[in-house]
């Protein structure tokens, strides 16, 4: 999601600001420390705001030759249905870290690349863990500016995901059963399976409509990834594994604007219209729902940083909220 | 470069490294078991029939030389029962110099059956490779549904066979064998002193097969009342093989190391009266509170299955085991 800019708050203004409550007097040497290191970037008006968990980094009005990267941390317990007869639910403590860049290449087009990388310690059966390292699926993605007025645009997206080869000997002969990246799919709250789906190629078309208004913003998003197997291993005979796989996620959600700081809460649904993989037999919930707040602030001109949760609230996830930490530059 | 371009960098990387810093394995880092090397792995049967157990799987024939045992104070895995054979190589004897950590030849194998409400579901191998001290493999071997054969899982299952069961990940098994020297448990001169009936066995047995290469003089019994007796062996078999003061380096596939120096395993020298035991010279004050059992970490450990902080034993249980609990529990309130 874009946010729209935010109103400009010089630095001197901030640091009087939190020194008026002599009671957050450590609050605001904190900050001025914080803003002594990035202030010089300051007078330069807007800037792009780290999103993670609210959906795709969008690019700003384009000028070409503008572009943006976010550095997001994703962390926390998941867990997961698991089409396997060895454990029909998988857990784990999971950190994905994304790199998302985009480019301004004309006004009205921008190119875009994801690079996820899950670190996870997955759970094993009598109590103890192992941990697995896991590349996402690098994506690249060309997004169109179809429409803009005055205070709405409607953005389409285009994104290609390629599963990278690799991994242990287990993994080798089982690449439906990389746990980390399908902990690191459910921790995400099933919004970005492209980047996530072992095995699987991801084709994602994806609209976005956004409205701002003052200091209030609304977007709404529908992706369409179709998920195709490129490494089916050797499952289990039991296990069903489908060529073609076919997930949707819908969102909503609103945004305000105050300082240097925007709110954001977004709901997300996904839906598993055609499963990728299914235990013959068993049959979990086929969506998800997600609740998404996010906190951004604008450190400075070209600087800012966010803190978000996926909060799972229905469906087929149970676990733990996941908390996301990231850090959005542009130029 | 500009100002904020040339502090760009430092503050991804800075976004990047916290992350990796407060990791996966720096949180509950005592769980993480290595894998097995896929060589050790590969050299195991794929299945029990090929192991050396049976002389004919389906009939239930133990194959020459294997020995049921049966060790006096028992592994809580929450109500499984259990059956347990030994197979020493021919001619070879267990090097028992070390009465607290015997060394068993190259090639004697282990195995330990589990069953739960009434389903025969693994049965656990765990076998000598090499002389080193880490030359040890391990596998369970999962039953099918006709009992006619098992059949190796590495990773594990969960929930096993339609029962609450879940059989470890090959890589588990060294969280609790990976805590001795020997890296055999249950199967030491203290738990194998006790009148069991011919054909397991015993210390006694041992002896008059030859089998030990220094034989005890006598058994080797706790001097206590039975209370005690049962608490600290208890402790001795649920909690001794990682809280014990001897244990390896963790290095190699070493896991669930504890952080504190309790010491809860019986040693043949220490067995003179309670106050000798580890037990009570490292635990008594700290975590085992004399008179006070709802006020003993131990007690708490054992009465939780929570995770944070882990409940004791933190592998291999999902059920209090409520009897454990409340031998413990009355040695404490006897204790002085």
């Amino acid at each position: 999601m874009r946010p729209a800019a935010l109103p400009e708050t010089p630095a001197g203004a901030a640091v009087r600001s939190a020194r008026k409550t002599a009671g957050f007097a450590h609050l605001a040497r904190a900050g001025m420390a914080l803003l002594a290191l990035v202030g010089p970037a300051l007078s330069r008006p807007g800037v792009a705001q780290a999103q993670p968990g609210a959906g795709h980094a969008q690019p700003r009005a384009g000028t070409p030759g503008h572009g943006q990267v976010t550095l997001s941390s994703r962390m926390g317990m998941a867990k997961s249905p698991f089409p396997s007869p060895e454990a029909r639910e998988i857990s784990g403590v999971v950190t994905s870290l994304l790199l998302d860049g985009q480019l301004a290449v004309t006004p009205a087009l921008a190119l875009a690349l994801r690079l996820p990388l899950v670190l996870a310690g997955l759970d094993l059966p009598a109590g103890g863990a192992r941990a697995q390292t896991s590349w996402g699926h690098p994506e690249v993605a060309a997004v169109l500016r179809l429409r803009e007025g005055a205070a709405t645009r409607l953005l389409g997206r285009l994104a290609l995901a390629i599963p990278l080869p690799g991994g242990d000997a287990a993994l080798a002969r089982r690449p439906l059963d990389n746990q980390a990246l399908l902990l690191a799919d459910a921790q995400a709250g099933h919004h970005d399976p492209e980047l996530y789906a072992p095995g699987r190629l991801a084709l994602t078309p994806s609209v976005r409509l956004e409205a701002t208004r003052g200091r209030a913003a609304a977007f709404g998003e529908l992706e369409l990834p179709l998920l195709l197997a490129v490494a089916r291993g050797t499952p289990d005979a039991r296990t069903e594994v489908r060529r073609l796989a076919i997930t949707s996620a819908a969102s909503a959600g609103a945004s305000l604007s105050w300082w240097r700081l925007r709110g954001t809460a977004a709901a997300w649904l996904a839906v598993d219209v055609v499963r990728a993989a299914e235990l013959r037999g068993q049959a979990p919930a086929r969506w998800t729902l997600t609740v998404d707040p996010a906190l951004q602030l604008r450190i400075t001109g070209h600087v800012g940083a966010a803190l978000s949760a996926t909060i799972p609230v229905a469906g087929a996830l149970s676990a733990a909220p996941a908390v996301a930490v990231a850090v959005t530059g542009d130029w | 470069m500009s100002a904020p371009h040339r502090r760009l960098p430092p503050l991804l990387a800075l976004a990047a490294a916290l992350p990796a810093g407060a990791g996966c394995q720096t949180f509950e880092s005592y769980r993480y078991c290595p894998e097995l090397p896929g060589a050790q792995l590969a050299a195991l049967p794929a299945r029990l029939s090929e192991t050396g157990l049976y002389a004919d799987l389906r009939a239930g024939a133990l194959a020459p030389e294997v020995h049921a045992y049966r060790p006096a104070f028992e592994l809580w895995s929450d109500g499984a029962g259990k059956r347990r054979w030994i197979w020493l190589p021919p001619g070879a004897r267990i090097d028992t110099s070390d009465m607290d950590s015997w060394q068993f030849p190259v090639g004697t194998k282990l195995w330990k059956e589990f069953s739960r409400d009434g389903v025969r579901v693994e049965t656990r191998l765990l076998q000598r490779t090499g002389p080193g001290q880490g030359d040890w493999a391990t596998m369970a071997y999962l039953w099918n549904d006709g009992d006619s054969e098992a059949t190796a899982a590495p990773d594990g299952v969960e929930d096993a066979r339609g029962t609450p069961h879940d059989v470890p990940a090959a890589h588990e098994c060294m969280g609790c064998h990976g805590g001795r020297p020997a890296r055999v448990l249950g199967f030491s001169a203290i738990q194998l002193t006790h009148d069991d009936p011919p054909g397991l066995l015993t210390l006694d047995e041992l002896r008059r097969r030859d089998l030990l290469t220094a034989p005890p003089a006598g058994d080797l019994e706790l001097h206590a009342d039975a209370g005690a007796r049962a608490a600290l062996g208890y402790l001795h078999a649920n909690c001794g093989h990682c809280h014990n003061q001897d244990r390896p380096a963790r290095t190699g596939l070493r896991c669930f190391d504890p952080e504190k120096p309790f010491d809860f395993l019986l040693r043949a020298r220490e067995l003179g009266d309670v106050t000798q035991t580890g037990a009570y010279r490292t635990a008594r004050g700290q975590a085992i509170k004399p008179g006070d059992p709802g006020g003993s970490d131990v007690v708490k450990r054992m009465n939780d299955r929570g995770r944070f902080p882990p409940s004791m034993p933190p592998l291999g249980s999902e059920r209090i085991d409520d009897h454990g609990l409340a031998l413990v529990r009355a040695w404490i309130q006897g204790l002085r």
